[in-house]
């Protein structure tokens, strides 16, 4: 990670999705597009791991430009962190994918969106910097 | 218009509202909006943001004049998007720092009855002075999550 001054294990409980997650992309036409996600799963010290459940402008501007800045919310304390991303890979199956899977159906159920809360990959995502929002 | 008029009344709710821009590097800067006003005769929103969250923001805005809100109802997680060029900001008037005291009470009563502490979403959130910054939305997206989500509903060429 570049840039860094929090480390990825320090925010752990702002990546359990009981907060959900704001990302903000940018096409290549400099237009900006804020969202909502599910999750972001700790993959390892350096990546993350986002939900990604439908085919949205999100998904089509991080594979044209793959830097995603998302903010996560400590369930606990409600710090605020921002995480500076960048796109690598989808994974349409093995652990990680299970994984947040299995999460991401807990999750519907208990929002009782079982129907539209279905994950179709798991985005990896290099962290490039985490700073205090 | 742009906005469809049923939006007049949701964007009066306490929903969870994000604005974002980008640099010309296009890096993006989401920042939480502690309340908006909406004039529908010209598309105008008004959003409110503390200053301690908009240094990158306001640098990015110099750079590439473009907007984008989303508004996220969130019991239903009904939210739109709406995005346009930058118009003008200033500092909040003392009614307006009124409104989204006001503004932030509703949207943290709801979290509470969720089970999280909405005096702890307040104090993270809620920080004096604040600024005004407005848009003109020139297109609307609709961000509920279902199949086909982002789907585009309102463009100032339709």
């Amino acid at each position: 990670m570049n840039g860094t001054s929090v480390k990825l294990e320090e925010i752990m409980p702002a990546l359990q999705g009981v907060i959900p997650t704001i990302v903000a992309t940018s096409s290549l036409d400099h237009t900006p597009n804020v969202t909502y996600i599910s999750q972001v799963y700790y993959v390892d010290e350096s990546h993350v791991a986002l939900s990604y459940q439908f085919f949205n402008k999100t998904i089509r501007n991080v594979r044209e430009n793959p830097i995603l800045v998302a903010i996560v919310t400590c369930p606990v304390h409600y710090d605020i962190y921002k995480l500076v991303l960048k796109y690598q890979e989808s994974q349409t199956s093995g652990e990680i994918f299970d994984n947040m899977s299995m999460q991401l159906d807990a999750l519907a159920i208990v929002q009782k969106k079982e129907a539209i809360f279905k994950l179709k990959a798991a985005d990896i995502y290099e962290v490039i910097s985490i700073e205090p929002a | 218009m742009v906005v469809p008029s049923r939006h007049v009344d949701f964007l009066k709710q306490p929903l969870s509202f994000w604005l974002a821009t980008t640099n010309l590097a296009n890096v993006p800067e989401p920042v939480k909006c502690t309340g908006i006003k909406f004039d529908p005769s010209t598309d105008t929103f008004t959003c409110f943001v503390p200053v301690k969250f908009t240094k990158k923001a306001f640098g990015d805005l110099k750079e590439n004049p473009l907007l984008a809100l989303i508004g996220v109802e969130l019991h239903t997680y009904e939210g739109y998007q709406y995005k346009g060029p930058y118009i003008s900001q200033r500092d909040c008037t003392a009614e307006e720092v009124d409104l989204q005291s006001k503004y932030m009470k509703d949207f943290t009563d709801i979290l509470d009855s969720f089970g999280y502490s909405g005096s702890g979403f307040f104090n993270a959130y809620f920080h004096a002075p604040f600024v005004a910054i407005s848009f003109r939305a020139e297109q609307v997206f609709d961000q509920s999550p279902k199949n086909g989500t982002g789907g585009e509903i309102g463009t100032k060429n339709s």
